[in-house]
């Protein structure tokens, strides 16, 4: 790994890390959904100090530049995040279907109630 | 409106009720429906087919009715065939009857009718009936389904579900309809999402039939 890309990964970390801050404290984002950006911060920093993790898993998967395993490693957690963040989606437009439907139903009880009431 | 009227009410063994809904349109549904007091159901906002008719059902759910036919207020599905349906599904204990085009018409090749084909062809692998129509937007549902599309949020009014019910044991039959041109509105099948709507549906008859709960 080359120096510029340690100092890069130090570098994008740190700026990941001011703005995550700057987003909770903005109440933007809850902070239980920073856990995972701050891991991955930390993480990229950490192996930017001590390159060594990094030879030694590429060697231990052949891989021959170390620098590809860095970037694998970032696709893959990104594609798992991905995968996560999508059935979240999934889970929260559910819920708000099925609120919407609820609100529609009980809207029309309550139209059909205040009609019966005008009837008598 | 004034179209439908006289198809409801008593018709035989059958009362007809109806029910419209408005998925959050920003038309004058709404505002045609109060005016006109007019039973309908106002999603407060767009949810999609799939949701707005599952909020129809829940309403049938509630309401203990026996039958509900899916049918669309563009004008393509002719009220004439509300009742030979009905006869339908309880002549032969049907779950779900297909209002279809082509139970005696043969198909054009177009490019609506190879995806009809391909989801026809599908379905029959998957759950092994020929289903001459599976696109048709206009069918009925008995009880049991009514039931199911309350409860589960993976119900949707579309042919995957017409596979999945067969394979679950339910019977579906086929009733020759004829459908209009729409009068009014667009498809929500655009041209570019047609491709991604024969592809969704095709894994889901495909795939997505074994993991899902019945």
């Amino acid at each position: 790994m080359s120096l510029s890309l340690r100092l890069v990964l130090i570098l994008g970390s740190a700026l990941l890390l001011v703005y995550t801050f700057h987003k909770v404290k903005k109440a933007h984002v809850q902070i239980t959904d920073t856990v995972f950006w701050i891991v991955v911060a930390v993480f990229l920093v950490l192996i930017a100090i001590f390159p060594q993790i990094v030879y030694f898993f590429s060697k231990l998967l052949q891989v021959q530049s170390p620098a590809n395993l860095v970037f694998a490693f970032i696709i893959a957690i990104l594609l798992v995040r991905s995968f996560l963040s999508s059935m979240r989606i999934s889970q929260l437009s559910n819920r708000v279907n099925e609120l919407s439907q609820e609100v529609a139903l009980r809207e029309k009880e309550l139209r059909d109630q205040i009609n019966r009431n005008q009837g008598k | 409106m004034e179209w439908l009227s006289p198809y409801l009410g008593e018709h035989e063994e059958f009362v007809f009720d109806y029910l419209v809904v408005n998925d959050g349109s920003f038309d004058n549904t709404r505002k045609i429906c109060r005016d006109n007091g007019y039973r309908f159901l106002d999603l407060p906002i767009n949810t999609g087919l799939t949701s707005g008719f599952r909020a129809g059902m829940k309403y049938a759910y509630s309401h203990g009715y026996d039958y509900v036919i899916q049918f669309d207020a563009d004008g393509q599905h002719d009220p004439q065939y509300l009742l030979p349906m009905a006869q339908s599904a309880l002549a032969e204990q049907a779950d779900i009857v297909i209002g279809s085009r082509f139970v005696n018409a043969k198909k054009k090749l177009t490019m609506r009718m190879i995806g009809s084909n391909f989801l026809a062809a599908m379905i029959n692998v998957t759950a092994h009936q020929k289903i001459a129509d599976p696109t048709s937007g206009m069918r009925l549902y008995g009880r049991k389904l009514i039931e199911r599309f309350a409860k589960d949020d993976e119900y949707s009014p579309e042919p995957d579900t017409v596979a999945f019910a067969i394979r679950q044991g339910a019977k579906v039959v086929e009733v020759p309809v004829t459908m209009a041109e729409r009068f009014g509105g667009t498809s929500y099948l655009s041209a570019a999402k047609s491709a991604m709507y024969m592809m969704r549906m095709g894994l889901s008859i495909l795939f997505f039939q074994w993991v899902r709960k019945a």
